[in-house]
């Protein structure tokens, strides 16, 4: 059996004065690349500081790497390579010698700092510039240099906080690129923070979604798309005739934007549309088979904290409930309500 | 892992041979000797080290004037023979106003940049405890100091024991060394925790280099007033004491003698405990108290002295510990 990456059990941070940053989230999370979900206060940045031992939970228990958060922060911190979200590094020296620095700070002797630094910044594709200050850099090229000192150490995990953050559309494609890469060539966990699900969902094989403090959902992605496999078929008229007769056969119908979408339970479900469209002498313009997007998975969340959701929102309302993962989803009271 | 050559394109069309990644089995060092990284790296900082030649101008030109009376005396005792320019025991109250800026640079060096530029969370997230950081950085300042102090006491003293050609003269230089040694300690012990709480409070570094030179000139000046206002000279002529209303007359009398003219100074309270507002007066004090010195560079404190002795303790303890709660409270993200 692998080892979760991360396990918590009902964790809770409070801050002194009220504020609740998280409740009761119960998590298990494996080795892959986590997207991890949320509006900007959603409660991402208290999870990492909580997971990285900085910041101590109110209540309940987080692992990393099989690691209690409370005890052992020093051992966690020693294989967790973390990247912040805000600017972090000196203008005035140069790649080379940050990274090093930081590489022995996370416990590696003075010579293999040198060549894990090297390594690193190769990896992230900084291997010529690497003699250069800091401060000459692109925002692009910072990003990587922060990407560098979090892979220095050799970890087990990597916690990215908003990794594309500042960066224009190709330099958010490179990072989410590199960021694959680290995933699956090189084997490590990675646990992506970030606002922007459309972003992440290209990269991630398991999501986490959090909202004001709690579990919003968890799922991995490919349970859902390969289990849950769905077409779309798009009529130039009789939309509506053609979800009632669908409707009528016990298909469980949604309407997309110009489309219908079932899902495919079996085989029989192909005949079955085909026919009905047939019988009833439709139009039809396309016919597709069709992979979920993700934020279907999340479309029971409010519009204006999941803003990426709202696309996708009309398909979603009536979609059927898909089997989400081995987590629990809290139905718990609004967060506004203070426990003793 | 098997060696890919994996031809990355990053949409430029420009390619990345890969030769892929190996993970990190080596050792791993635990926490005491991360902090020992961070120290060694903190007191090469200090000397503006690691970074471009630039950071290293001031602290070495100040390390540089600082070693001149050591040079100067060398060649004096060597060349004249007598007594050094400047006595150990002396030297760092002598020459502080180059400490002074050295430090004042130093300090936010050290910890201002880190948090000028948010680097803590990065420590912070590596094993580093909240307390290493701090201990780390004050150790290494200390150790700046001591041997901003320190070194050109040693140089002075090997010179001159070379040119000294008594055993008697060499345990002489010695034991006058040892004080000297003492004093550096407790320039070390005593600023280093002060001017790194004064850093810690802000990332911009100008106004910490000039908090840091205001706290100490304007202390110095204040405890110079004190001085001034509490010391009263007398002058004796031929034992009589002197009307500072007339003249000075010193025309030898008929034999020839030329009148025996003294001057003593007694101090006020107000001069004896004045030097209290000013951390180089404590150390000065507190040496003069402690070693049972007699040539004080400040009004000899007398009665007073116990009380400079605790306040060097006091400051180093306050600060020390100001520093240290600082850093557990300082954000992380």
């Amino acid at each position: 059996m692998r080892v979760s990456v991360i396990e918590t059990q009902d964790l809770g941070k409070r801050y002194p004065g009220g504020v609740t940053a998280l409740a009761g989230l119960t998590l298990t999370v494996e080795p892959g690349i986590i997207g991890l979900v949320g509006a900007n206060g959603a409660g991402k940045s208290t999870l990492i500081k909580i997971l990285l031992g900085l910041l101590e939970q109110t209540e309940g228990s987080a692992r990393v790497l099989g690691h209690d958060t409370r005890t052992d922060g020093e051992l966690i911190r020693a294989r967790v390579g973390y990247m912040p979200e805000h600017d972090c590094l000196p203008p005035d020296v140069t790649a080379t010698e940050f990274v090093t620095h930081l590489g022995r700070m996370s416990g590696l002797p003075a010579t293999a700092a040198k060549e894990q630094a090297a390594e690193a910044l190769r990896h992230v594709g900084l291997h010529e510039e690497r003699y250069r200050q800091i401060g000459t850099f692109s925002t692009g090229m910072k990003q990587r240099v922060k990407l560098a000192q979090a892979l220095v150490g050799g970890p087990g995990l990597l916690l990215l906080d908003e990794p594309t953050n500042g960066l224009d559309p190709a330099g958010r494609d490179a990072m989410l690129a590199l960021i694959h890469r680290i995933g699956t060539e090189f084997g490590i966990a990675v646990i992506v923070a970030s606002h922007l699900l459309s972003e992440i969902e290209r990269i991630c094989d398991q999501l986490v979604a959090i909202e004001g403090g709690r579990l919003l959902r968890a799922a991995t992605l490919s349970s859902m798309t390969q289990n849950v496999p769905w077409i779309a078929v798009e009529v130039e008229e009789g939309a509506d005739r053609l979800a009632a007769r669908l409707t009528a056969a016990g298909l469980n119908v949604s309407a997309a934007e110009r489309a219908l979408l079932v899902p495919v339970q079996s085989d029989h479900v192909f005949d079955l549309v085909r026919d009905a469209i047939a019988e009833l002498g439709l139009p039809l313009n396309r016919m597709e088979h069709r992979r979920h997007h993700v934020e279907e998975l999340f479309a029971a969340v409010p519009d204006a904290t999941m803003q990426d959701a709202t696309a996708q929102n009309s398909a979603a309302q009536n979609a059927p409930a898909i089997p989400a993962q081995p987590v629990t989803a809290p139905t718990q009271p609004p967060t506004a309500e203070a426990r003793p | 892992m098997t060696a890919t050559t994996t031809a990355a394109a990053n949409g430029n069309g420009s390619v990345i041979h890969d030769i892929g990644y190996k993970p990190y089995t080596g050792q791993r060092l635990t926490r005491p000797h991360i902090v020992r990284a961070l120290y060694f790296f903190s007191l090469r900082s200090a000397f503006g080290f690691g970074r471009g030649a630039k950071a290293r101008v001031i602290p070495l030109l100040m390390f540089g004037v600082t070693m001149l009376p050591a040079a100067i005396s060398i060649y004096k005792v060597a060349a004249l023979g007598g007594d050094p320019a400047l006595r150990f025991d002396h030297y760092a109250y002598s020459t502080s106003l180059f400490v002074i800026v050295f430090v004042a640079v130093a300090a936010p060096e050290l910890v201002s940049r880190d948090l000028r530029h948010h680097t803590l969370p990065l420590y912070f997230s590596r094993p580093l405890r909240r307390a290493d950081y701090p201990l780390a950085k004050l150790l290494a300042l200390a150790t700046a100091i001591v041997l901003f102090e320190a070194l050109p006491l040693i140089a002075m003293y090997l010179g001159i024991i070379a040119s000294s050609t008594t055993g008697s003269g060499v345990w002489d230089q010695t034991k006058a060394l040892v004080p000297g040694l003492l004093v550096a300690l407790a320039y070390g012990v005593l600023l280093a925790p002060l001017t790194l709480l004064i850093a810690s409070s802000t990332g911009r570094r100008a106004i910490v280099t000039g908090a840091i030179a205001i706290l100490f000139l304007a202390t110095m000046s204040v405890a110079g007033v004190f001085e001034s206002v509490g010391s009263h000279s007398t002058m004796t002529i031929n034992g009589v004491p002197h009307d500072p209303g007339t003249p000075v007359d010193v025309t030898p009398d008929k034999n020839g003698n030329i009148p025996d003219i003294r001057e003593s100074t007694t101090y006020d309270p107000i001069a004896r405990y004045g030097g209290l507002v000013d951390p180089l007066r404590v150390v000065e004090g507190a040496r003069v108290w402690g070693l049972h010195a007699t040539d004080p560079s400040i009004p000899d404190p007398e009665s007073a002295g116990p009380l400079y002795a605790i306040e060097l303790l006091v400051l180093t303890g306050l600060a020390t510990g100001g520093l240290f709660l600082r850093y557990r409270k300082v954000g992380v993200a």
